[in-house]
């Protein structure tokens, strides 16, 4: 029952992707699709607060103060922290930490912060078993095939 | 008796002086040879040899001990995810980016962690990892890749030994792993457990954060995929409450945007295609599903009997 618990207070939470609110960091055309030769359906200033509905390749798919919905470029936009969620996830957080509802046990999920990696003890099994599950790299391209993906001729960037 | 010990201090003066060139040189060769031509029998010898071996490049085998060993610690905080499909999944994707950097022959293992807690970590000689949380968390696979390519270039920068060496911990770390590999005995690993904890938590330099982050991009591109994967999961975080699921993460990374602003400068005028590599690929939402919180799977009996070479 706890475990159950455990899963849908997760489920609920990673479920529920509310909104994600940006500032425009230039100004940019709010394109009808994510091309950069589509017409556009409202200017965006620097500063503006939008809504992000999504994420395309080079693109985000945003929704205007006005209600306009279009695309501007995905590095155009700098999200600001989400607040809403803040709550529920810290709860999850005490829950998963420190069973601090009472109700919930808090064997089963565990977690990598500063405490668990300071009480870790070496699993040499769990590093063994990475062998397993290891992929060669015929295998990788064969599967990469599959899928369609083809290498780029692509040079490292130098930090400006 | 005087003049003799003279002599010894003089040459160790020497010797201290030329490795310091020999470092850089790579001649180690050529001053192991001096030391035993020049150095008698005894502790002195053994010093310095000591400390001239721990002054080289490690090798792959000892590197890779190293990550067994860091990896272990991260696997003790949680384990593997038990899906052997999952973990099959990120092996290929992984390997297939791991394909497109100049060390391909490094055995790469990829991981996913049984953790809601959002990260993704490297360890030397091949080991990368990404949490349950922020594999549930991913949009596409681009951006698998993109957090999967970031890792893969800490590896190929060695960014976990150049901190260990930075801290002074460079000696000890390579005695234990030269030990380890040397004696059948049993060695005592608690400083490298203890160090491994340590630098996890309190993670890499600011500068080797950055430079993933350029490279991560790249290795992605070539493989295939949008550029974008990458910025997207930065956007993903930027948008994200400090809360406990992200807190190891924003405690050793720089900020999300600072992140998204070293990007923006370097792809503005690279990447043009924005719509490049946007292929849609159901296989990530499909291996998403199983391993949701939704519906706890069942355990799996797998023996990894499909996982032949």
């Amino acid at each position: 029952m706890r475990a159950v618990f455990i899963f849908f207070t997760l489920a609920a939470l990673y479920g529920n992707a509310s909104a994600e609110q940006a500032t425009a960091i230039r100004s940019s055309s709010v394109l009808t699709k994510p091309a950069l030769t589509a017409p556009a359906v409202a200017k965006l200033a620097e500063g503006s607060l939008i809504e992000v509905i999504s994420h395309q390749g080079g693109w985000s798919k945003i929704k205007t103060a006005n209600g306009k919905t279009g695309y501007v470029r995905l590095l155009n936009l700098r999200p600001i922290q989400n607040a809403n969620k803040s709550d529920k996830l810290s709860q999850l957080g005490n829950v998963i930490r420190t069973g601090s509802t009472g109700a919930v046990a808090t064997t089963g999920v565990k977690g990598i912060t500063k405490e668990d990696l300071a009480n870790a003890a070496p699993n040499v099994h769990e590093v063994a078993k990475m062998e397993r599950y290891a992929s060669s790299a015929d295998e990788a391209i064969t599967v990469a095939k599959s899928v369609k993906l083809t290498a780029q001729p692509v040079v490292y960037m130098e930090a400006k | 008796m005087n003049y003799r010990r003279n002599i010894l201090s003089l040459l160790l003066t020497c010797l201290a002086l030329q490795m310091t060139s020999c470092v850089t040189t790579g001649s180690n060769q050529a001053l192991n040879k001096t030391i035993d031509q020049m150095i008698p029998e005894g502790g002195h010898k053994q010093a310095l040899k000591g400390a001239l071996e721990a002054t080289r490049d490690w090798t792959p085998e000892e590197e890779h001990q190293l990550g067994q060993d860091m990896s272990a610690i991260l696997l003790g905080a949680s384990p593997l995810v038990a899906n052997s499909e999952a973990q099959q999944y990120v092996n290929h994707v992984g390997m297939w980016l791991a394909l497109q950097t100049e060390q391909p022959q490094i055995p790469w293992r990829f991981g996913i962690i049984d953790t809601p807690n959002i990260n993704a970590f490297a360890a030397p000689g091949g080991y990368i990892f990404i949490t349950r949380g922020l594999f549930l968390n991913l949009s596409s696979e681009a951006e698998l890749a993109g957090v999967l390519g970031h890792e893969i270039s800490h590896v190929l920068k060695k960014h976990h030994i150049q901190v260990i060496k930075k801290r002074g911990a460079g000696d000890v770390v390579f005695g234990l792993l030269k030990a380890k590999a040397e004696k059948s005995a049993q060695v005592d690993m608690t400083a490298i457990n203890n160090l491994t904890r340590n630098l996890y938590s309190a993670g890499l330099d600011k500068a080797d954060e950055y430079e993933a982050d350029r490279m991560g991009v790249v290795l992605a591109a070539r493989a295939g995929y949008s550029a974008f994967g990458l910025p997207a999961v930065l956007q993903m975080y930027a948008a994200a409450p400090q809360d406990a699921s992200f807190t190891l993460l924003f405690a050793t990374h720089p900020a999300p945007n600072d992140r998204l602003n070293a990007l923006d400068q370097l792809m503005s005028d690279r990447f043009n295609d924005l719509n490049a590599g946007l292929t849609k690929f159901t296989r990530l939402e499909t291996m998403q599903r199983k391993l949701s919180y939704q519906a706890p799977q069942k355990p799996t009996k797998n023996s990894g009997s499909k996982t032949k070479k």
